[in-house]
């Protein structure tokens, strides 16, 4: 924030609105194209943009940054519109304040994609995108704050997760301003009207305070007791609004907050949020079966499926092999690598206990596999917006000395690639292992019971980083058609 | 005021424009209705590697047409993948070929043949074809 150019236009207030106009204009193309335009995938900027580009994007963006995806998401605009519209004055259910419901649309999200060939479909892409508006208008149309990104949007809850091992995050820079603090602009916004506690007047309540001028967090994370990127968007409606400019986006360690486990506000204790340990979980599995999707041995596994199960419907099978392979199979495994770290670590919790505490271990291995799985593909067809963008323009009357051409290389040298990929999987199993092992010192003290603790954990990573070599070694197989045919 | 409403208004003017520039573009056109363009792929299902590309041009009558320059670019259902563009050669009456069309990965394969005839008359075809692993390594 204290750079010279980036911090100068990140401090200014419409930045956000800037970045998130650019991703919209992006956003409509997308569906325009999608809809409207030639239905071959590769000639379409919704088969290129979204599965190509922002996926690989936001890897590296989670890597070397943070969650900035979120900062620039455009379906943040139209709510804008609908929190003018609509009353957005209602609560958001009690029961649905976890993120149990938006794990399950990450599953739909991550089923939807395979099952219906979305990376083939610029229609169904369109659609896709579409009803993200449409959700997020509604949703935070009816409902207080940012609803739709802390407890419904699948693709948040992805940025939230992997960015917890991201190097950046928004964050107070001197503790002691925001305990001499009257005003708590950061979390209740800031309005022409001072709010009286700074006074040593009574409090006045938000609608006896004029006009809004800066909101406040809309996810609830109240800066003074936030910790780390869970739930953070990266909105910086609390920079802009707090009076001291004490909150800043900051250099950390990254993944320190997998092992550690304060009161966060908005958020709680990482050790007593089941829901979002089976998030994490969930997310690393995902990881890896989302790969097991693009190599050849997945036909096998699909066809004997389908004999088993006396159907050719590639949407069923999927349906029961993801529901296997990120449900049932990580509870089993994970409820006996729990038990076993509970029994050799004497720690005397329940199998959701001790798995509450160190599932987000995995954090890191999971973000590897996607990274890898994202990034080969950005490596390998980052360029095909190069003539996309010319045949698209070709149709609008402008003109090229060369026709487009199509045949463009990769972004690196091919024999990059899975060197690459492995080191980003290898990389996420180091920090992987670091992350349960000071777990375990948080949990049981330093010493041979935190080793024992730690053992079946590191056993599931060194397990899960084996299968992930095994996947990347694979032969790649494109799908996009009905099973059989 | 007018700084709250700025987002506001930039999205229906986007909207706008895109959807102006959008509607331009359309579903590929398939050319002159007279002619017909069809290809048959060596061995069946083709493998990753080298494959045969049986290439037939007609009118609709059925008859023959010669003459034309035909061009085969095959790409992956996926986006970003390097499509593959090869020329035919005349063989025959209304007949033409690939002999060595490369499939550079298993998986979800569309040809898009385009025929172009000297007098400017031109067709294109499309076809989905599924393209096998080979047997015993990586494509």
């Amino acid at each position: 924030m204290r750079s010279p150019l980036l911090g100068s236009f990140l401090r200014w207030r419409h930045s956000r609105s800037v970045l998130q106009a650019l991703f919209l204009s992006l956003a409509i193309l997308v569906m325009v194209d999608g809809f409207w335009g030639p239905q071959l995938s590769p000639k379409n900027m919704a088969g290129v943009l979204p599965w190509v580009h922002w996926r690989g994007f936001v890897a590296l963006a989670l890597l070397l940054a943070g969650n900035l995806f979120c900062m620039a998401c455009p379906f943040m605009l139209p709510r804008k519109l609908a929190k003018k519209l609509l009353p957005a004055d209602r609560h958001w259910p009690k029961a649905l304040r976890t993120k149990w419901l938006a794990l399950f649309l990450l599953f739909l999200f991550l089923w939807a994609y395979e099952a219906y060939h979305l990376w083939a479909s610029p229609l169904l892409t369109a659609w896709l995108a579409l009803s993200y508006f449409v959700a997020a208008f509604v949703i935070d149309g009816f409902f207080r704050g940012a609803t739709f990104c802390k407890h419904v949007c699948p693709i948040g809850q992805f940025h939230f997760v992997n960015s917890l091992a991201s190097p950046l995050e928004i964050a107070v820079r001197e503790p002691g301003v925001c305990a001499t603090c009257r005003t708590r602009d950061c979390i209740v916004g800031r309005y022409e009207e001072p709010r009286g506690l700074d006074q040593g007047t009574e409090a006045l309540r938000p609608h006896e305070r004029g006009k809004l001028l800066q909101a406040g967090c809309e996810l609830w994370l109240y800066q003074e007791t936030k910790t780390g990127n869970m739930d953070c968007t990266f909105c910086m409606e609390c920079i802009h609004a707090c009076p001291h400019d004490n909150v800043g986006i900051l250099t950390r360690a990254p993944a320190r907050e997998l092992w550690e486990d304060p009161q966060r506000a908005g958020v709680g204790r990482f050790s007593r949020r089941p829901d979002l340990a089976a998030l994490a979980l969930f997310l690393t599995f995902a990881a890896f079966l989302n790969a097991f999707g693009m190599v050849t041995p997945v036909y096998a596994v699909e066809a004997w499926m389908g004999r088993v199960m006396g159907t050719t419907s590639e949407p069923l099978v999927i349906g029961v092999l993801f529901l296997a392979g990120m449900i049932l199979l990580p509870a089993l495994l994970v409820g006996c690598v729990a038990r076993c770290s509970a029994s050799l670590s004497r720690s005397g919790r329940t199998i959701i206990q001790e798995a509450t505490r160190y599932g987000y271990a995995l954090v890191p291995l999971g973000f590897g596999m996607w990274v890898a799985h994202y990034l080969f593909h950005f490596l390998v067809g980052g360029l095909a917006i190069v003539p996309l963008t010319q045949e698209y323009l070709a149709f609008l009357g402008f003109s090229f000395p060369r026709a487009p051409s199509w045949a463009v290389g990769p972004l690196v040298p091919e024999s990059w690639l899975l060197p690459l990929e492995l080191i980003f999987l290898e990389l996420g199993l180091l920090v992987s292992l670091v992350v349960a092992y000071r777990i375990a010192v948080r949990e049981v003290g330093p010493g041979p019971r935190a080793v024992r603790a730690f053992a079946p954990w590191g056993l599931l990573a060194l397990f899960l980083s084996v299968a992930g070599v095994w996947l990347l070694l694979q032969p790649m197989e494109m799908r996009g058609t009905f099973m059989g045919s | 005021m007018k700084s709250a409403l700025l987002p506001v208004l930039t999205f229906p003017v986007l909207i706008l424009l895109a959807l102006l520039l959008g509607a331009c573009r359309g579903e590929m056109e398939r050319g002159d209705p007279g002619l017909v363009l069809d290809v048959a792929i060596s061995p069946t299902p083709p493998a990753v590697g080298p494959a045969r590309l049986i290439i037939t041009l007609e009118d609709t009558a059925g008859a023959p047409v010669e003459g034309a320059e035909i061009v085969v670019e095959g790409n992956m259902s996926h986006a970003g993948m390097v499509p593959v563009v090869d020329t035919a050669q005349a063989e025959g009456p209304g007949s033409y070929g690939i002999s060595d069309f490369r499939f550079t990965m298993a998986g979800d394969w569309i040809l898009t043949l385009r025929a172009t005839l000297p007098d400017g008359r031109w067709v294109r075809a499309v076809r989905p074809t599924k393209v096998v692993g080979r047997v015993g390594g990586s494509p």
